[in-house]
């Protein structure tokens, strides 16, 4: 019997393969990685019948699409799109069955900016912590499950928003007033420069300057002050040491939130 | 966790012994713990343990009176100095008014300390240097550092894990491999873990070549290279 596989028919913007992150090896500069919106990557993953560690494709703004020559379940979660099996349109947030030969549309996201795709199985693949971007034409081999139970349509998406929850992080003190007031409860906007390593935040006005740290740890979420006045928030890729002030850090609900954040769009920290 | 907020060997072993306790304690709360210089991060289940709790943990740890001592390796790397190695030797020279076998002298005369890893997967911020090897980054990064590197900036000096651009002043290069094939049966993907001493070797570029091809053909032996103390 030929081995299932998936072939990329089009790759879009920027798509990858993501799980969980994985903090094993972060004490050795390994980044942690993971799917960007772990909320939509968890309810792709139940509505297959997945454990949640499995892989999924995260698609950015133009998805992808996908050719099986298995008989394929799969979910689409995260930022709303149009979504066809050949060329009937199915809905999002749903399980849905690809016969083998035919191919899975992911449309242009209509709002938000990163759409997940699970499918009932595992991909086979190497151990690497980050995984290269999908090309055109590539061909990923896979080891569906058809025995699972599908649970069915259980689960409910998460409702966008462009409030980002924050908590405090070490630095919080060093902020005066003036800065706290820049920073919170206003709309910043996302930098053209954001993707899955960090969240850049444009045109805030702050005039104070901070000393930088002697090297600490930061994790996903953390807030960092740059000496010129930028916040920048570390996403899932980022580097797992740094010498800027951590002044906050952005909850796990406000990580997902900002992953559908685009570039040029704004949002409002919350200090909570 | 904040210790005093200074690069010193002192507060690092501080550092260490706090990771030690909490590994002790195996908390199923706990998820990673990542030392740097004068700071710890503990990665925490909500569901297992609650901030509170681990806040306890932390702050009602007595640290102990002596100097803490962890089992650690001290390891013996060799380097290549010569010029075909050394890109920032020279602009080294200039800038601290030494001899390159003066900069070599001081840079092998001292055991440096492994005290976190950050930058890259791999890289390991190694100090404090000596006084007299203190030199800024490039202001332009170098498009690609070769795999095996050796760089100096600020006080820390470094090996670099693989082919890739930065900033650090190249002053010469291992044959060793500092991210290992754990597919090919070694034990640690990365060599160092923080803690760990490191004291670099002068040699020669024959040996150099020697070294490398033994690496490149699996037939070196990385316990040649450290003992534990």
């Amino acid at each position: 019997m030929k081995s299932a596989e998936i072939k990329i028919l089009r790759s879009g913007f920027y798509t990858t393969l993501q799980s969980v992150p994985d903090f094993s090896k972060y004490h050795f500069g390994v980044p942690a990685g993971g799917a960007m919106d772990l909320l939509a990557t968890a309810g792709a993953n139940l509505l297959v019948g997945n454990d949640a560690k499995c892989f999924i494709f995260e698609t950015t703004l133009a998805g992808v699409e996908l050719e099986f020559n298995f008989d394929a379940v799969v979910a689409v979660t995260g930022a709303i799109c149009e979504v066809k099996i050949g060329a009937t349109t199915h809905s999002m947030n749903s399980v849905l069955q690809v016969p083998a030969g035919s191919t899975l549309i992911i449309g242009k996201c209509e709002s938000g900016f990163r759409t997940y795709v699970a499918i009932s199985g595992e991909f086979v693949l190497s151990e690497t912590s980050l995984k290269p971007a999908i090309f055109k034409n590539q061909i990923l081999k896979f080891i569906p499950d058809e025995k699972k139970n599908i649970p069915g349509n259980n689960w409910k998406p998460m409702v966008y928003n462009n409030k980002i929850p924050v908590t405090k992080g070490p630095e919080f003190d060093w902020m005066s007033e003036s800065t706290l007031a820049s920073l919170f409860g206003k709309p910043l906007v996302v930098g053209k420069n954001s993707g899955r390593m960090a969240c850049f935040l444009d045109e805030v006005d702050i005039a104070e300057k901070f000393d930088e740290l002697i090297s600490s740890a930061v994790l996903p979420g953390t807030i960092q002050l740059t000496p010129g006045g930028t916040p920048i928030v570390l996403m899932r890729d980022c580097q797992t040491t740094g010498g800027y002030p951590r002044i906050g850090v952005v909850t796990e609900e406000g990580m997902n939130q900002l992953a559908q954040v685009r570039p040029g769009e704004r949002v409002v920290l919350a200090i909570g | 966790m904040n210790f005093q907020q200074k690069i010193d060997y002192g507060i690092n072993d501080r550092v260490h012994e706090l990771k030690a306790h909490l590994e002790k304690v195996d908390s199923p709360g706990i998820k990673f713990i990542v030392p740097s210089y004068c700071s710890l991060l503990v990665g925490f289940d909500k569901s297992h343990i609650s901030y509170q709790n681990l806040a306890t943990l932390v702050s009602g740890y007595q640290f102990s009176q002596i100097p803490y001592t962890a089992s650690r390796k001290f390891w013996t790397i060799p380097v290549c100095y010569e010029k075909d190695f050394a890109p920032d030797l020279d602009f080294c020279c200039d800038l601290m008014q030494l001899e390159p076998t003066q900069i070599i002298q001081i840079h092998t005369s001292v055991n440096y300390r492994v005290f976190t890893y950050g930058f890259l997967p791999g890289f390991a911020y190694l100090g404090i240097t000596d006084q007299k090897l203190f030199v800024p980054r490039k202001e332009l990064p170098r498009q690609k550092v070769e795999k095996g590197s050796v760089g100096l900036a600020g006080n820390q000096t470094g090996i670099y894990p693989g082919n890739i651009p930065g900033g650090w002043q190249i002053i010469g290069k291992t044959p060793l491999s500092v991210v290992r094939n754990v597919s090919r049966g070694e034990e640690n993907q990365y060599i160092f873990s923080p803690g760990d001493f490191v004291k670099f070797k002068a040699i020669k570029v024959d040996k150099f070549q020697g070294l490398s091809e033994e690496e490149n053909s699996g037939k070196i032996k990385l316990t040649d290279f450290y003992e534990i103390r």
